[in-house]
């Protein structure tokens, strides 16, 4: 599907104000625990993570890694007593050692968000006139009727033709497909740089689903915004990223660009999950499965969280807790015997091809 | 294993089905509309000045002319009883709308904030719950002197912890729902998503519960008059006429009864009103 590149916004990257090539943001160390059951639980450690202008990033992983945490985190966006430590630099500046007034700036117009459930993320009283209108008219101090055209033109962008129908609706009258556009129409309303997509097309059946991708591609490209694109699914992120980031019980696993990943994963749990993706150019008897359950942030202590599931594990992995080291140009790994693993690891992941 | 049981025949449920609370709203609705319709066109269905006595004609049984009788001193009861419901109507509706005015920010705060401010209102509450409410109420009137005003803010010190209550509860519900994030994801102040967004979204159960205070409310301070501590003589007030009417009832109980019906039947409608209200709110949303 292509999308008419009449796009409201300038085409090319807005100014940041950074020197150029520096990363859009640049998360290191964030360490995040939550309040559980009266006390702070690790959720997220030692994350790392760069954007580029213009970037997709993927960051996948299974439930409970951490990947909403993260993305959480770099706005400020966590429940009462969780704490961040680390970096988060958004444009240059800690997130995290913002003030109240700061973070709301950042996420009025720096930064969007799109969530997997657009029904349950739109005040169901109003409008979608009001939903989008709400922010171009406080943060940008538009009129109603400039909001609305804005909101007008932004609805056709995203190929909704009948703009004007769409914006006299209440969010219970759209399909789920038309109310992520519209999300994604809101988040991108006050022209933000960055867009974090937490599990945007999860809930949206296959078809919806390519069309928003179609969009949030198409979006990065003309408007050279860096996108976040969290998912559980690898297919998905292989198709839109540029770079992966896999997280394991809430730390960074392995970092390579999409392709590699599929080529030639950095480490055993990005190759488990890799093998693990059913496939539909053969047929398989049983499908591979990852040994094992999920191991969270919160139960781990020191040593590789990945190794009793790992089927490389040596005596080593249980006295290192792993963190990432460039493996190759591009490509980071947090596995200690990445190296020595490379040639299995392919192996693996080209089963009977 | 459930089995289908397939000897009974499927209901299907034709026509168009009533709104929910239908009953609730015509009936409640119709009693309160005709009782403000009386309150406000008082001078013109009263056939007698409420105020007028008449020593010549206390107590005096139902006649043409006083179709209700006199009080023991020779007033007419149906005009006391019209005049009444002004009254009677006014200070629920203050006590209603200061326990809005205080109780319904106060809950916004404590739901949507959360925290310690959240841990010292609710125990300014708890302290305000551990008294029974009408004792209270009789504290305050008590130390404050009695009058219509006094009682009126009294019971509404015992009725702002309750809404407040309510509408915390409601509000701790509705920010658990995701829109609410994302409207802070926008930048949007906390006072922007409340008043914008929380707000109108339980402003429903806000309206149910606060019509289900007025019949309360109603109750209470027809208590509070019965005792002397409210409305004061000679001013007509269905409380204020129970007070009256006791010192005479071996005589007549005339009086007595139809201030009890009025009171009575307003409660009982505000109460069908507020629940229908409630019913609605469940079913649609």
């Amino acid at each position: 599907m292509t999308i008419p590149s009449a796009l409201p916004a300038s085409a090319s990257a807005p100014p940041t104000g950074l020197p150029p090539g520096a990363p859009v943001l640049d998360i290191q160390d964030l360490t995040t625990s939550l309040l559980i059951g009266g006390a702070l639980q690790p959720i997220v450690r030692e994350m790392r993570l760069t954007i580029q202008a213009g970037e997709v990033v993927g960051l996948v992983g299974e439930s409970g890694s951490g990947k909403s945490v993260t993305a959480r985190s770099i706005i400020g966006l966590l429940p009462p007593g969780a704490r961040s430590t680390g970096q988060v630099h958004f444009l240059g500046n800690n997130t995290l050692t913002m003030t109240r007034r700061e973070l709301r700036k950042v996420r009025s117009d720096q930064i969007g968000m799109i969530f997997q459930d657009p029904r349950a993320h739109i005040d169901p009283l109003w409008t979608i006139e009001d939903y989008i209108g709400e922010g171009l008219r406080l943060h940008k101090g538009m009129t109603k009727q400039q909001a609305r055209e804005r909101s007008a033109t932004l609805l056709h962008s995203l190929g909704i033709g009948e703009a004007d129908r769409v914006l006299g609706s209440y969010p219970g009258q759209l399909s789920g497909g038309m109310l992520q556009r519209v999300m994604i129409a809101g988040a991108l309303s006050c022209e933000p740089k960055m867009i974090i997509a937490d599990e945007a097309t999860t809930a949206l059946d296959v078809t919806v689903q390519s069309d928003i991708l179609a969009i949030l591609r198409d979006l990065q490209e003309s408007r050279g915004l860096s996108l976040l694109f969290i998912t559980h699914d690898l297919a998905l992120a292989s198709v839109l990223c540029d770079k992966v980031v896999v997280m394991y019980a809430g730390r960074p696993m392995a970092v390579q660009s999409a392709a590699d990943l599929f080529d030639a994963p950095a480490h055993p749990y990005a190759a488990a999950l890799v093998g693990a993706r059913p496939r539909l150019d053969r047929r398989v008897e049983r499908l591979q499965v990852v040994p094992g359950r999920p191991a969270s942030a919160r139960e781990t202590t020191t040593g590789c969280p990945f190794r009793e599931r790992c089927s490389y594990a040596v005596a080593d992995c249980e006295q290192m807790t792993p963190a990432l080291y460039q493996l190759e140009p591009g490509t980071l790994t947090a596995c200690i015997r990445a190296d020595q693993l490379r040639d299995q690891m392919k192996q693996s992941v080209h089963l009977g091809d | 294993m459930t089995t289908l049981d397939l000897a009974t025949p499927l209901v299907i449920r034709r026509g168009t089905p009533r709104l929910p609370g239908f009953l609730g709203f015509a009936v409640g609705g119709t009693v309160i509309g005709l009782l403000l319709l009386v309150a406000a066109a008082a001078p013109l269905l009263a056939p007698h000045n409420p105020n007028t006595i008449q020593l010549s004609q206390t107590l005096s049984g139902i006649s043409s002319e006083h179709l209700l009788g006199t009080d023991a001193a020779g007033r007419d009861i149906l005009s006391r009883l019209i005049y009444g419901t002004r009254l009677s109507l006014l200070g629920p509706l203050a006590v209603v709308l200061m326990s809005i005015l205080i109780g319904v920010p106060a809950g916004l705060v404590a739901g949507y904030r959360g925290g310690w401010v959240d841990s010292v209102l609710s125990r300014i509450w708890d302290m305000v719950f551990g008294f029974p409410p009408l004792l209270l109420a009789i504290v305050i009137v008590a130390t404050f002197g009695a009058s219509f005003w006094t009682a009126v803010i009294a019971i509404a010190i015992t009725y702002i912890p309750l809404l407040t209550r309510v509408v915390r509860g409601v509000v701790l519900v509705e920010c658990s729902n995701a829109y609410v994030d994302a409207c802070r994801i926008q930048g949007f102040s906390g006072l922007r998503v409340c008043l914008f967004h929380i707000l109108p979204n339980v402003a429903g159960t806000i309206v149910a519960q606060s019509t289900l205070n007025f019949g309360y409310a109603l109750l209470d301070l027809a208590g509070l008059a019965f005792l002397g501590l409210g409305v004061q003589p000679p001013t007509p007030d269905w409380g204020q006429m129970l007070s009256d009417g006791r010192q005479s009832i071996l005589f007549s109980v005339t009086q007595v009864t139809v201030a009890s019906v009025a009171v009575a039947v307003a409660v009982i409608a505000f109460n069908v009103l507020g629940d229908a209200i409630a019913k609605r709110l469940v079913r649609g949303a």
